[in-house]
């Protein structure tokens, strides 16, 4: 029924931009609001006079537009020719209550059951409810409406109620306002500013309690906002209004801007991460590059002894490599972010062989091994036939991965020490492996270890402490890689017996 | 029956609601629905052999948007900071909601720091030291409503300081 819809549309226009209105009663006791020529201001209690004329205009048929600065109250009837106060309680935003009331107490008991009826009917079926303070004590005008019903019980006729105007006006479905304290903590803690504002006095007339959200036995969320006020007649009121038109309307601006924050947020993580990223790939590169351009300048113009000249030259060769071998690594860990790990085989046909792999690596650092006098080894006996067993995995990432592995061992190696790479399976007691048809292949060097201050972040991409000089990138690479082909990577304590870092692999056509 | 009155304060998004879901309910969703006001949920448990309900006020998310009334945190036992550990400046919106708790509200009552999305340390925008320096004397726990990790302690360890509290 869009009328009651419109009717609060426009009450709240009417009264948020303090514009002035009036009241109408047509001959059916109808009544209508229309802008135009009482002062308002935000609270106020308005009366309509017996003189006829008093601001009294004409009524158009129901329903009505929103926007043509009328508003007609569902079934409210009133009797004529009395002295009838109207009061409003509205507040900058919007109107929380509009109630009529006759002023004569003759009057008051006489219709106050009628018109009490209709009221309720009226009230209820905008959602709200409305107490009175007297004395210390809160008493409720008892409207049923359905939030209320449902959250202090009686959710079965609650739910019938809910056909709004539909409701049966003997079935009032009054709760004691004890009630609904005890089922809101919310509400309960609100009552305090509201016994504040009706002690002190003040120029204050109305405080909100901002919206809250009760369940119901359902499980039916009633987004709710509770307003306590003083009216110019003395009068403490609690009104109690539900607001999912005001929930939905929040809830979709405030989702979207704070989406977005989130977002923008996100981007900016990323873009600062991105400048410490590349200023470290700018140092990284540019270390190795001043001993080749200061060998390079020492070699030219053939003054160094032969022998001078070729070590100058080594050694230049030996930065130049450790150079692309950065680069390589960078390259690597940026393609790890972007797509490419998408490509690797699983199929046992033409998945790569962990022994072609291992032995592959091995050869490639056998020479930077000797140049530094460390031993390093290969421990196959626990899983013979290496070199026919098939690892799901990309071939070229996962020599990668070994010489990440195999180039850490080495710097953190004393001279004269030893790497010992050794394969298990996962059902041997040694490999420690959960997946089913796992393979671990463990390094262990004999320097010092990780220590424990750079554990937690050894494997994301910022990691400093051990890995430094390479922009903390390897063992970030490492892990995304062998993540991606359902292995891992973990970093095994040995305590004083140096590093140990476990690779685990699927063992391919097992997965 | 003794009701505690926990408030969860922090800003948006850093994961209040998942919490006090993870909690009550011991369930997660990855959708963000972001809070309008203020939803209060009910736990129970036990400490010490004694039967003790916790009222937990998840409030909205501060920010430009929506700020924190005082009056939400009136009568409050105990309080849980929340911080999302992929947002610094999360810490910074903590640490001001701590000073509206004590300084306008009035409240002196144990609380804790809950750094959220543990689950997510690999994208973790806080160092350990930031921590250390920025909130000496804080307890500082990490928390994934994700995963579970460190949410029932956290509440449990901030029942057993309200209830210290109640025995001084
Ligand atoms: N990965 C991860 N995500 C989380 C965690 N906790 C919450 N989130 C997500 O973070 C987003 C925000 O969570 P909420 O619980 O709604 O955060 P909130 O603090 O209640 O937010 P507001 O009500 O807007 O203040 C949601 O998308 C959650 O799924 C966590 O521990 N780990
Ligand atoms: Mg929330």
């Amino acid at each position: 029924m869009p009328t009651d819809h419109a009717c609060r549309t426009l009450l709240r226009s009417v009264l948020s931009d303090k514009r002035h209105a009036s009241v109408q009663l047509d001959n059916d006791g109808r009544v209508s609001l229309t802008t135009g020529d009482l002062a308002w201001f935000g609270l106020a209690s308005l009366r309509l006079g017996d003189r006829p004329g008093d601001s009294l205009q004409l009524l158009h048929e129901l329903p009505l537009p929103p926007t043509d600065g009328r508003l007609v109250l569902p079934r409210m009837e009133l009797i004529h020719g009395r002295s009838t106060d109207v009061h409003c309680v509205g507040s900058e935003e919007g109107p929380l209550l509009l109630f009529l009331d006759a002023t004569g107490e003759a009057h008051r008991e006489l219709h106050f059951q009628q018109r009490g009826n209709q009221l309720a009917l009226a009230l209820r079926s905008w959602g709200i409810e409305v107490f009175e303070e007297r004395g210390g004590e809160i008493r409720g005008f008892g409207t049923g409406s359905p939030w209320m019903r449902a959250l202090v019980g009686g959710v079965g006729s609650g739910s019938a109620a809910a056909g709004a105007l539909g409701v049966d006006p003997e079935d009032d479905g009054r709760q004691p306002f004890e009630a609904l304290v005890a089922a809101s903590p919310f509400l309960e803690n609100f009552l305090v500013d509201a016994r504040r504002l009706w002690a002190d006095g003040g120029d204050e007339r109305l405080v909100r309690s901002g919206e809250w959200i009760e369940v119901d036995e359902l499980g039916r969320e009633w987004p709710l906002e509770a307003s306590a006020a003083r009216v110019d007649d003395g009068r403490h009121l609690l009104m109690i209004r539900s607001v999912p038109d005001d929930h939905l309307r929040q809830l979709e601006i405030l989702q979207a801007a704070r989406s977005r924050d989130l977002e923008l947020a996100g981007l900016h993580r990323e873009v600062d991460r991105k400048e410490v990223l590349l200023h470290c790939i700018v140092h990284d590169l540019l270390a190795p590059l001043g001993s080749i351009v200061g060998g390079l300048s020492l070699a030219r113009g053939g003054k160094l002894p032969k022998d001078k000249a070729d070590a100058v030259l080594e050694q230049g060769l030996a930065q130049a490599r450790r150079q692309e071998t950065l680069i390589r690594g960078m390259l690597d860990a940026f393609s790890a972010e972007l797509s490419a790990l998408e490509s690797f085989e699983t199929d046992p046909k033409t998945a790569p062989r962990l022994g072609e792999v291992l032995r592959a690596a091995l050869g490639d650092h056998r020479l930077a091994y000797l140049a530094r006098g460390v031993e390093l080894t290969l421990d196959e006996s626990a899983l013979p036939g290496l070199d026919d067993l098939p690892v799901v995995a990309d071939g070229p990432r996962l020599l990668r991965v070994f010489a990440n592995l195999l180039e850490n061992a080495l710097r953190h190696s004393p001279r004269g020490g030893h790497v010992e790479v050794a394969v298990a399976p996962a059902e041997h007691p040694a490999a420690d492996c959960t997946p089913k048809g796992a393979i671990a292949i463990t390094v262990d060097d004999q320097g010092p270890g990780v220590p424990a201050e750079d554990l937690d972040g050894l494997f994301t991409r910022f990691s400093t402490g051990r890995n430094s000089g390479a922009a903390g990138l390897g063992l970030h690479f490492c892990r995304r890689v062998l993540e991606t082909w359902g292995g891992e990577i973990r970093y095994v304590d040995r305590d004083e017996a140096g590093a140990r870092f476990q690779v685990k692999l699927v063992r391919a056509g097992h997965a | 029956m003794i009701r505690k009155k926990i408030c969860m304060l922090g800003a948006f998004a850093v994961g209040k609601t998942s919490l006090v879901r993870r909690f009550v309910e011991d369930s997660f969703s990855d959708r963000y629905v972001t809070t309008i006001g203020v939803k209060v949920m009910k736990k129970q448990l036990t400490h010490r052999g004694r039967d003790v309900t916790l009222m937990l006020w998840d409030l909205h998310g501060d920010d430009a948007f929506q700020t924190v009334q005082s009056s939400y945190l009136r009568g409050s036992s105990g309080l849980l900071l929340v911080a999302d550990g992929t947002r610094a400046e999360t810490v910074t919106v903590a640490r001001r909601l701590l000073a509206l708790a004590t300084d306008q509200a009035e409240l002196d009552v144990p609380f804790l720091l809950l750094i959220n999305k543990a689950d997510l340390k690999a994208d973790w925008d806080l160092e350990a030291a930031d921590i250390d320096e920025q909130l000496a004397g804080w307890t500082v726990l990490e928390t994934s409503a994700r995963s579970g990790d460190g949410v029932e302690q956290a509440f449990e360890l901030l029942t057993a300081r309200m209830m210290e509290r109640d025995a001084d």
